[in-house]
């Protein structure tokens, strides 16, 4: 439509100068004369203006500071920016959106104002219904000419990435295994070495090993001293979040409430996340809602798939039990 | 920066917000509405609009009033319009104000309209008689209608009438500008009034035309912008318009105050630029340089007509298909026969002699006009000079020809019936060799009136008779008949030899008149031309001659003739007379004989063409054969378009005139293109000046800095000036290697960011350090450019 509509503007352009033509040659009428040679020379005013000022013309994006929530509503902010006096009044920015678990092919435009010395801001709004990674995407700015005769096609490359991290849900409860693979005394420190330090001795608690009981501290309290190895609590539990096709919200809202229930309760866990690209597993140790915001994004990041990640670890992981797996009508136990 | 906080939903309706939320479950995000610092400044805006309408309405009225010399109050008409302008845009500023507008706008329009009628018809009718005036004056027309002004003063109707007919201007434009931001409506409603000036070169003031011109650009502009968009129809806080594309929404901005403002700028440059252009190379001299062509001419006619006879005579005009012409000889460029029947006659014919059906005799000639002859001595029917011998019956049938007359061939002893239907003749033919006079003393007393009556010609005309009465040798010894067929005879070969037949010879330019100009200039003409010119020289000459008009049956269509019986050797046939057959010839009074046709218009040859008037090729085709119309004095052109290198010789003086304007603007162009980089860099310096002087460094750094980053642009080092000063610096570091000047491009935008962001800007030590960096880098930028 717009083409038809353009087409049909140049046309009508085309008949006005031909009638102007006919009545300055038949009529001799010198004011037709004039506007004649006006309308003849206007167009490459206009288009030499236009490329002129294209040049001087850009938009940019950025995206306010902070975390977005599955549910808010975030603004992208839009700055275009004309650094002379030909107003370009027709800046098209053609951009796409989506999350990324819901590829969207559809591309949407703006048309903003570019005034002279115009250094406007715009907010553009988004209101988002799922967590996962939000991409907005521009790669060209079309800018007409004042007369609109000619369109030009700036480069002008905007590329925007957000996270938006799920609501907590309610968890029903499920008594929560521990991840045998491997030992807590083993456990390998960030220094690549095993490590059997001891962070404190605290009193007994119901569940602590009987191994861990500090038997001359005891005796000298009079009471039942534990003791707790460096990250050894932490360490207790590893979740795998199975995020298939479909259904990702679902897997990443348990996944984010039971986290953060876990977090907020000291109970570190490592989280094991599957790359679908080369079907391996990445494991991040989550022990604060930092480090639980670094896995939700790593999770995002590396998408999704209709492989089954359960099998997919035990297969790579065959001795291991007490994996506690996130899918997304429940959470399991194994 | 502020934005607004709350994105109002509420404007997209129901439906749009189901899709939302819809789009929302189904891919996770949608987008939202889109906000911006500072609401559209709708007044801003409809006031803008209103100044557009004034200028459009205005300069309208101005320029038609001012072209034809009509005293007016421009004070009253100029706060009139403008505060009727301004109202009229002011309607669309909400709904409120539109439907209440609206009302108050028709309802004060008709007690306007009511109560100062008399004002506004006397002061319209002093308008339409002054165009009138300008248009006798121009076409040098005999006639002048001048329609009656109830009240008389036109200090007081004019601008009265001019304030009414700004206002149908503000409700007409309101609807073009306003509502849809058409340029060609705006275009057409306002130019064509003004056409009633430019036709008859009369140029309305220059400034009138440059309010036009700023309209017409800024329309032009706004439409294909999209920042026309009616406030009314949107709720406050609504800035762009969403549409719904095949994939996906394209968001428009509606309105913007400020780009509005920016084209009306860009417009009123073009229009001084069209002062500049008009005044520069025409001045106050807008005389016309005609080279005659068909078009102009046609117009011409029908402009005259209508002058003359009021709108309605274009309806129902005399054309020049052919058919009679009843002695009117003006205004006729070209004949094109349409070739439908006009008589069908029905009779034995006697010889393939032409017979002559007469039906208008001219008698006193006055400019381009034969007045029809009332002769009560001397009726077309039973005229007295005739063998009484080998009567004959015609019968006539009139289809198409003029109604007004009889058709009636020469020596006609009866004819009854209509002249809209079929009527039945009798008659004698007479031929050239018959010899049947009659005593010229019966006739005396007509005789003595014809020689008195049919030998006048205008005073006017006798310098150019006598002079072709000299050049075409026609003054003869013999006497009587015989000198006057001597005459005849003189006259039509000097026709033969010095003119030429043709049915397009070109209209008569104004103020001269058609047998003088027949005469002097034009060489050629058909029948009418020679019968017309023929009877003036033969009355100048002293011998009694008419200009007649009617049908001719020739021997050609004689031939075509079809049989309807033969009896006793006598064939009767029935022969039809198209347009084509029209004709008119000279009639001389011979003594003894009377009234005798002699026919002066030479052959064609056949190789005259009729030319479609409404075919392109037909209008194309005036350019390169057009007619005679004086050139600045010069004698008139011959104008046959013989082979292709004339036709564009003359196509090129048809263009010629075009040669200045375009010249001029295409130097002016040039001017401009060498002239801006100077007038920019001059213009910049000063501004660098002026902050340098107020003591802003930071200002003046950043002047030079976008004057640096632009011709870095224009080297190609960068790929757009409005990136971050480290991003620039970042680009740079492709095309500079040495260290010290990596340091200098690093210094240099660090100076950028701290003058346009920090608080403090900079200080004379970063200004004065950094400028002479900046060419520097430029020069080093442009070597290393050029060595690659």
């Amino acid at each position: 439509m717009e083409h038809i509509k353009n087409a049909l503007y140049i046309v009508s352009y085309v008949l006005m100068v031909a009638a102007l033509l006919i009545v300055s040659v038949f009529f001799r009428q010198i004011l037709a004369s004039v506007l004649l040679i006006f309308l003849v020379i206007l167009p490459f005013i206009s288009l030499y203006a236009g490329s002129y000022g294209a040049r001087r013309l850009s938009v940019s994006a950025s995206l306010p500071s902070g975390t977005v929530d599955e549910g808010d509503e975030f603004r992208i902010r839009l700055k275009i920016r004309n650094t002379c006096a030909v107003p370009m009044l027709r800046c098209i920015l053609e951009y796409t959106f989506c999350n990324m678990y819901r590829q969207d092919d559809r591309s949407f435009s703006i048309t903003l104002p570019g005034e002279s010395f115009a250094n406007d801001t715009y907010d553009v709004c988004f209101k988002t219904g799922m967590p996962g990674v939000f991409t907005f995407d521009a790669d060209h700015l079309l800018v007409s000419d004042p007369l609109h005769f000619h369109t030009f096609r700036i480069k002008n490359e905007i590329h925007i990435r957000c996270y938006i991290m799920p609501r907590v849900i309610p968890i029903p409860y499920v008594p929560l295994v521990m991840y045998e693979g491997e030992s807590a005394d083993e456990l390998i420190s960030e220094n690549g070495e095993l490590t059997r330090d001891i962070r404190q001795l605290r009193e007994y608690r119901a569940g602590d090993r009987l191994k861990d009981i500090h038997w001359k501290a005891s005796a000298q309290k009079g009471e039942l001293i534990t003791k707790e190895y460096e990250r050894s609590t932490d360490l207790l539990y590893l979740l795998l979040p199975e995020v298939k096709k479909g259904a990702e919200e679902k897997v990443l809202r348990r996944y984010y409430s039971l986290g953060k229930a876990m977090v907020e309760a000291s109970m570190g866990f490592v989280c094991a996340v599957f790359d679908p690209s080369d079907k391996s597993f990445e494991e991040l140790k989550v022990s604060d809602a930092d480090s639980l915001n670094d896995s939700i994004c790593r999770i995002m990041d590396l998408g999704s798939s209709s492989d089954d990640v359960y099998a997919n670890y035990m297969y790579q992981n065959p001795e291991c039990t007490g994996v506690i797996r996130i899918c997304p009508e429940e959470i399991i136990n194994t | 920066m502020s934005l607004q906080t709350d994105p109002h939903p509420g404007f997209m309706g129901r439906r749009e917000l189901g899709k939302r939320a819809a789009q929302l479950t189904e891919r996770g995000v949608c987008e939202g509405d889109i906000l911006k610092e500072r609401l559209p400044r709708k007044y801003v805006s409809v006031l803008l609009r209103g100044l557009l309408i004034f200028l459009a309405s205005y300069g309208t009225v101005w320029g038609l009033v001012s072209s034809f010399d009509l005293a007016y109050d421009p004070v009253k008409v100029f706060f009139g319009i403008l505060v009727l302008s301004v109202f009229s845009a002011s309607i669309y500023y909400n709904r409120l104000t539109f439907y209440v507008g609206y009302v108050i706008m028709f309802l004060t329009f008709f007690v306007y309209s009511v109560t100062r009628y008399s004002y506004i018809n006397s002061g319209f009718q002093a308008i339409i008689n002054e165009i009138n005036e300008h248009y006798v004056d121009y076409f040098s027309l005999p006639a002048l209608r001048v329609s009656q002004e109830i009240i008389a003063d036109r200090n007081l109707t004019v601008p009265i009438a001019c304030i009414f007919i700004g206002w149908v201007y503000c409700i007409m434009l309101n609807v073009t500008i306003s509502s849809y931001m058409n340029p060609a409506l705006t275009f057409v409603i306002t130019f064509l009034p003004l056409q009633a000036a430019f036709y008859i070169d009369i140029m309305p003031p220059y400034l009138c035309m440059m309010m036009l011109i700023m309209c017409y650009v800024s329309v032009l502009v706004l439409s294909r912008a999209g920042y026309y968009a009616l406030p009314y129809r949107y709720k406050k806080y609504v800035l762009f318009s969403r549409r719904r594309r095949k994939k996906g929404f394209e968001d428009s901005y509606i309105l913007s105050a400020k780009g509005m403002l920016s084209v009306f700028w860009v417009s009123l440059a073009i229009s001084l630029a069209f002062y500049v252009v008009a005044t520069a190379v025409f001045g106050d001299s807008f005389s016309t340089k005609y080279v005659s062509n068909k078009l102009k001419n046609k117009m011409d006619d029908y402009v005259e007509i209508i002058v003359m006879n009021g709108i309605t005579s274009v309806f129902n005009r005399y054309d020049a298909k052919g058919g009679l012409a009843r002695g009117r000889l003006g205004g006729i460029g070209s004949v094109t026969p349409d070739y439908d029947t006009d008589l069908e006659v029905t009779y034995v014919p006697d010889s393939t002699d032409t017979v002559y059906l007469r039906a208008f005799v001219g008698d006193t000639y006055t400019i381009d006009r034969f007045s029809e002859a009332d002769d009560p001595n001397y009726s077309i029917v039973n005229e007295p000079f005739h063998p009484d011998e080998d009567v004959r019956e015609m019968e006539i049938f009139n289809i198409d020809a003029d109604e007004g007359y009889y058709y009636l061939p020469y020596h006609t002893f009866e004819a009854d019936g209509d002249m809209d239907g079929a009527s039945h003749v009798t008659y004698v033919p007479v031929h050239e060799e018959d010899d049947y006079p009659i005593d010229d003393d019966e006739m005396y007393p007509y005789s003595e009136y014809v020689f008195e009556h049919y030998t006048q010609v205008p005073e006017s005309l006798i310098p150019v008779l006598d002079d072709v009465v000299d050049k075409g040798d026609l003054i003869t010894d013999k006497r009587g008949n015989e000198g006057m067929l001597d005459c005849c005879y003189r006259l039509q070969k000097y026709f033969a030899e010095n003119y030429r037949y043709s049915l397009q010879p070109g209209r008569t330019p104004m103020g001269s008149d058609v047998v003088e100009y027949f005469l002097t200039s034009q060489d050629r003409g058909y029948c009418m031309h020679y019968a017309s010119a023929s009877t003036l020289i033969l009355r100048y000459l002293g011998i009694p001659a008419r200009y007649c008009e009617g049908y001719v049956i020739t021997a050609s269509s004689l031939s075509q003739g079809e049989l309807v019986s033969e009896e006793g050797g006598e064939k009767k046939v029935k022969v039809q007379l198209t347009d084509a057959a029209a004709h008119a010839w000279v009639e001389v009074y011979m003594i003894n004989y009377g009234w005798v046709p002699y026919e002066m218009t030479p052959p064609s040859f056949g190789d005259e063409e009729y030319a479609d008037m409404g075919s392109l090729m037909s209008i194309l085709s005036g350019l390169f054969t057009s007619t005679s119309r004086q050139e600045d004095g010069d004698t008139a052109e011959e104008s046959i378009a013989a082979g292709t290198g004339e036709m564009f010789s003359r196509f090129g003086k048809s263009v010629a005139f075009l040669i200045k304007p375009v010249g001029f603007s295409i130097a002016a162009l040039i001017l401009i293109l060498i002239m801006r980089p100077l007038a920019l860099s001059l213009y910049s310096y000063l501004k660098v000046l002026f902050s340098l002087r107020k003591g802003d460094y930071s200002d003046a750094y950043l002047r030079r800095y976008r004057s640096y980053s632009s011709r870095l642009l224009k080297l190609k080092a960068i790929s757009t000036v409005n990136a971050d000063p480290l991003i620039i610096a970042d680009a740079l570091g492709g095309c500079i290697k040495d260290e010290k000047d990596l340091e200098k491009i690093s210094r240099i935008a660090e100076n950028a960011r701290r003058a346009a962001y920090s608080r403090e800007g900079i200080g004379e030590y970063e200004y004065k350090t950094s400028c002479p960096d900046m060419r520097h880098i430029a020069a080093e930028v442009k070597k290393n450019m050029s060595h690659r």
